[in-house]
This record gives C-alpha cells, structure tokens and sequence, in this order.
C-alpha cells in the first residue's frame, strides 16, 4: 500500500499549505513537502528498478512509471523552491488589496495538487483513472495558468481548459472503445491496464486501431503534438514561470507517458507499425510547425513554449523511429528536456523578474546584470538546441541514428534541418538577450538567489549525461525500452 | 440488454432519440436560458435511458449511475450555470459565429455522417446504435462550441461532448466500472466549477463573456 503514499503525499501539503499563516511559513511547508515527495518517488522508483513492479491495490509502478515519477517529482520539488521570488513578485503588483495570504495558500496549494495529479497519472492501473488524473491535471493548473490575473491569463486559462477537456474527451472515448474490444477479448470489468498488455494479442485490431487513434489524438492534445498545439504557447506563456517549468517539463511527459500506454497495449495487438507511423506523422508536424514560430518570435516565454513543441515533437519521432535506439533516445530525451526547459523557464523568469519584461527586445546585456542567471540561461539555451558537450546531443543523435537505421532517410533529413533552423534561431534570441549593454540603468544582482541551487544542479546533470551515461540509468532506460516494445509485462 | 423485454428497448430508444432531439433544441435556440434547459432536459433523459438499460437484468451500478445523473447532469449543474449566468447578466447569444439556420442544418449533415461512419464500421445492434448516438452528441457539442461566442454556450457544448461520452460508455460495455464512473462525474463537477469561475474571470476582465475577445495572444 505504500505505493499510494507517492500520489498522497502532495495531497497532504496541499492541506498543510491551505493552513500556513505566513507567506514565508507557507514556502517552508511546500518545499519541506516537495522534498519530502521527491525521496518518497526516489526509494520507490528504487525498487521498482531493482526488481518486479512495485503494485498497490489500483496501482502500478514498473521501471517507466518509476522513471517518469522521478522526473516528475524532481521538477516539482525544483518549481516549489524557486516560486517564493515569483509570487511575491505578484504580490507586489497587485498589492495588498488584491493579494492576501490566501493567494498564496491558493498558489502553493494548486502546484501540490497539480504534482499529486502528475505523479498518479504515472502510478495508475487503472486506464479510467489514467484519464480522471490527466483531466484533474488541467483543472488544478487551470487557476496556476490564470494567476497573473490580467486580460492575457485569462484569455489563456479559459483556452486551456475548454480545449483540453475537448481534446481529452477523446482519449475517453478511445479508453471506453479499448474497454469494449478488452470484453470481447474476455477481460473482466476492470480497465486495469497490465491486463489489456497481456490480453492485446487477443484483441480484435479493428477496435484497437481505433481505440490507439481516439486516445493518441486526446492525449496528444494535452502533450502539445500539433496541430492539438495551439492552447500549449499561451498557456506556458502566461503562467508564472515555475508553472510553466512544471507544464513543459513534466506534464507534456505525463501525456506523452499515457499515449505510450496505449501504445504497447496497441503494439502487442498491431505490431509496432501502427501506432510508430502515428508518432512519426505528428512528430514531424509539430517539428515543421516550431520553426517559423520559434525564428519571429518576440516574447521570451512563447519562444520556450514553441521549443516544447519543438520537442514533443522530437520524442514523438524517436518513438516512431522506433527500435532499441529510437525508443532509448526519446525516452532519454524527455529526461533531457525536461531538465533543460526548467532551466530555462526558471533562469528566463529570473531575468524577466529583473527587467519587468518579458519582451525579448526589452532584455539586453543581462550578463552584466545577472552574472550567474545570464550564464545558466545561456548554457540552458545550448543545451536546449542539442550542442555536443550537453546532453540533448546524445538522445537527439541516437534517434537520428535510429531514423537512418530503419531507412527513414527523408525525415531523418527533415529532423536535421529542423533542429539546425532551431538552433540558430534560439542562439540568435539568447546571445541578444545576455550579450550588449543593458538600456536601463539596472543594478546588479540575483533577484531570486534561492533558485540558483536546483539550477546549477540541472545544468550539471546536462552536462555530466552528455559525457558518461551512469550505468544505473542506463539500465533503467534498458528496462524502460523493454517495456515500450512489450517485451515485458505484468 | 440482449434478452430484455421488447417495451424496455422501445423506451431506451425513444429517450436516446429526445436526447438527440434535445441537442438539436440546443443548437437552435438563441436565450442562453433555453440552451442551458436544453441541457438539463437531455440528462434527465439520459438518466432515464440508463435506468432503462439497469432495469432488465438489474444492475445496481447502472441504475445508481442514472440516479446520479438525473441529480447531478440535470439538476446541480444546471442550476450552477443559471447562477453563473444570472450573475454576470447575460441572456441572449446575438450575434453568433454560424447562424441559427446554418448552424442546424450542420448539426444534422453531422448527425448523417457519424451515423454512416460507424454503420460502415459496425452492424446494426443496440451497441452500433448507441455508438453512433453517442458519437452523434459528441459532433454536435462540439459544433455548438464552434458557433457561438457567449463562453456559456461553450461550456453547455462541452458538457454536450461529455453527455455523448455517456452514450457511448453506456452502449458498447454498460458503462465503466462504478468507481471509474464516480471519478469521471467528480471530474465533470470540478470541471464546471472552475468554468465558472472563469466566466465571472472573463466578465470581470472583458465586461462580456464573448469568447471573441479571447484572441489576443497569437504567434
């Protein structure tokens, strides 16, 4: 039953933040909880990796739930201790009349529930309860989305939440359909999802088929894929910049993990073939559509949103790539990305916090400004666009690899030039960001010096995973690979 | 429902189809008053339908779900909307995206061709039926989503797509586990809750819940 102690646990600092007194006492509380959760994730995922499943009544924890709770968990704990500069920040602007201590109750309440519903999305059995968890995950960030208050967040918010729960009505519809072909099959009346993984080759592939399509399409909405994409920039663009860390680098991946469940169910009844050419399709489409977004844009945060894109994308076509390497590469990737976007989105809102702005052509000469910040956001930045020494080099070179393996030569080619485009465009927006001579007379100095910490972690691990693969990760991603290609279940 | 008796299946068809019928009130009506009793009056339907469906054999988490129904879908959360939209003064959708005239005969161009799409994928049975139904309703929310502009024209679509869900739930595997069932109403509930919430957000920040006004983060 420990198990459930993973999903609870954010439940339980959530309460305790809805009773802190002090803004101060309220921050202490949610990352003592953060932290808390993280080494619960950690000691479970241990097990989980060192032996069989880890199971509850209604939960599961295999090697890949495990990999994506730590990932998960992780981003989480680093949001929770950067958000004290931030929130304050709001509360400065809007004043004490319309920012009492129940906004920040209501802040750190929402990104533990938000955490809670990220982590049981990866711990659930139970397809049903995969989609409650994925909905309940737009609903708790719904009022993170539109914190900011103004015309824009709440333009975004109302878009994420109607075209979400849209988008992922579908993935329901496709769950009930996968239910339907499972009764067939002579499953019970469960939806438990290590049954349907036994049962898939027993399955009638029409019903799969369309039980794939529905739920890929409606959790593709939620992990961004284009064209399900448009919601994805606003919203990562106008949530506070730990929200947007949160939602770029660990919810894209919790629906990119339930597609992904549905794809090894789908697999064990298809082949691989099936549901590869839908990841490859889409992949390659939310690539195409970063380019020109990611070249013209303007504003700091939108550029980082269409990077997610860009990156899903990136996943989505190593999975399709398929293959031991193809399947290692993204599943690595989205470790890489994750690290990299939150060092991104939480060094981009530091800089942001100091000039006001969130204008790229506002922001200038940050080095001189922000030393530290400057150097983390730029390496974030290089690390992002998948230069060698960091780590995004290697996953985006093996699932290159992996293309050219299979003969996907034109998207292999495609892939290339795609990234290359990227990569100048982001350079471009970066160097001008950090280099030159700030326009106003800014004092120097860290306005959020408590983030520097979990920054400089992440920024290490880019770089310590792009030169040595530590053996231990290396075998849960062999574990993780095993399970995407069905090779082991139950 | 294989072996029910002939009386049952006539009364689960002849709700589904006031339900069906209840969509197309939806889409033609132009108080947002009556969209929202259009609404109301296809759950209860519903609801009736899915006690029909747990009559014969008995199943008791069929027949709860379609008491939960009739409360919740056609009660509470109409009730909610009527508040939300009482408070923020809003009555009539005037000037809509698609016509009032367009906008039904799409419906039914839509109706036609889910009902196509799955009898060409599945026979005629009470699942084929209840699929298309339910894929049916699922078109047709989303069509009044596309539409209009008053954001509780939206919301009402959207709880369509929901009801279309139910439909299909309920025909091809009578429903999902009771637990899963439970999850999804409380989803559906906190799912309004913060719709509203961010209609009195919209109304407060616009001075109108017209969701035209929402498109100003572009590129």
């Amino acid at each position: 039953m420990d198990l459930w102690l993973l999903p609870a646990a954010p439940l339980l600092t959530a309460a305790c933040c809805g009773l802190g007194r002090t803004p101060r006492a309220i921050h202490r509380v949610a990352v003592l909880g953060s932290v808390a959760t993280l080494a619960l994730a950690a000691l479970l995922a241990s097990r989980a990796f060192q032996g069989p499943p880890v199971t509850a009544a209604g939960l599961y924890m295999d090697a890949l739930s495990a990999y994506l709770a730590c990932i998960v968990a992780f981003l989480s704990a680093s949001a929770v201790i950067s958000s004290f500069a931030f929130v304050e920040h709001e509360a400065r602007q809007a004043g004490e009349a319309g920012f009492g201590i129940n906004s920040w109750r209501v802040y750190y309440g929402l990104l533990q529930l938000f955490t809670g519903a990220m982590l049981f999305v990866t711990v659930t059995n139970n397809l049903g309860f995969l989609w409650i968890a994925v909905e309940a995950t737009t609903l708790s960030s719904a009022f993170l989305v539109g914190f900011h208050r103004s015309r824009h967040s709440v333009e975004a918010a109302w878009k994420y939440v109607i075209l979400c729960s849209v988008g992922i009505a579908f993935a329901l519809l496709g769950t009930i359909i996968l239910h339907e072909a499972g009764l067939a099959a002579g499953n019970g009346h469960g939806l438990d999802w290590t049954s349907y993984a036994a049962l898939a080759p027993k399955m009638d592939p029409g019903l799969v088929r369309l039980a794939f399509l529905f739920a890929a399409i409606g959790y593709g909405t939620k992990a961004g894929l284009a064209p399900m994409h448009t919601w994805l920039p606003d919203a990562h663009s106008q949530a506070p910049n730990p929200v947007s860390a949160l939602l770029s680098g660990a919810l894209v991946k919790c629906s990119l993990y339930a597609i992904l469940r549905f794809h090894i169910v789908a697999t064990g009844c298809l082949g691989p073939g099936f549901s590869s050419t839908f990841f490859l399709g889409f992949g390659l489409l939310s690539l195409a559509i970063a380019v020109p977004f990611i070249l013209v844009q303007r504003d700091f945060k939108r550029l980082l949103a269409y990077s997610s894109i860009e990156h899903v994308g990136i996943i989505s076509v190593g999975l399709g790539f398929g293959g031991v390497w193809g399947t290692y590469g993204a599943l690595l990737h989205m470790l890489n990305h994750a690290l990299a976007k939150s060092l991104l989105f939480l060094t981009a809102g530091n800089i942001s916090l100091r000039y006001g702005s969130k204008r790229l052509h506002h922001v200038e000469g940050a080095l001189t400004v922000l030393p530290v910040t400057s150097l983390l956001f730029l390496a974030g930045a290089l690390a992002l666009t998948g230069v060698p020494p960091f780590s995004l080099f290697v996953s985006e070179f093996m699932i290159l690899l992996a293309g050219f393996q299979s003969g996907h030569v034109v998207s292999g080619l495609f892939f290339i030039a795609a990234v290359a485009v990227i990569f100048a465009g982001i350079l471009h927006h970066a160097t001008s960001v950090v280099m030159g001579t700030p326009r106003k007379s800014l004092a120097p100095g860290e306005p959020n010096a408590a983030s520097l910490l979990p920054l400089a972690l992440m920024l290490l691990a880019l770089i310590g995973l792009g030169v040595w693969m530590p053996a231990p990760l290396d075998g849960v991603l062999r574990q993780c690979v095993a399970i995407v290609q069905g090779g082991r279940h139950g | 429902m294989t072996n029910a008796p002939g009386w049952l299946y006539q009364a689960v068809s002849f709700l589904t189809a006031l339900a069906l019928v209840s969509a197309f009130a939806a889409l033609s009506c132009r108080t947002l008053h009556l969209v929202i009793r259009a609404y109301a009056a296809q759950s209860v339907l519903l609801g009736l339908a899915a006690l029909a469906v747990g009559l014969e054999p008995v199943r008791w988490h069929i027949l709860a779900l379609g008491l939960l129904t009739i409360v919740l879908k056609g009660g509470a959360i109409p009730w909610f909307l009527f508040k939300v939209m009482e408070d923020v003064k809003i009555r009539r959708e005037a000037a809509p995206f698609i016509g009032y005239p367009a906008s039904l005969l799409g419906g039914v161009g839509l109706a036609l061709v889910s009902y196509a799409a799955v009898r060409s994928v599945m026979p005629e049975s009470f699942t084929g039926r209840g699929l298309a139904m339910g894929l049916t309703l699922m078109l047709l929310g989303l069509w009044l989503m596309v539409g209009r502009k008053k954001a509780v024209t939206q919301a009402v679509g959207l709880l369509i797509v929901d009801n279309g869900i139910f439909v299909a739930a309920l025909s091809t595997t009578f429903g999902m586990p009771m637990i899963v069932e439970l999850g999804l109403l409380f989803d559906l509930l906190v799912c309004v809750t913060v719709i509203g919430v961010l209609i009195f957000r919209i109304q407060s920040s616009f001075a109108s819940i017209n969701t035209d006004n929402l498109s100003r983060l572009k590129g």
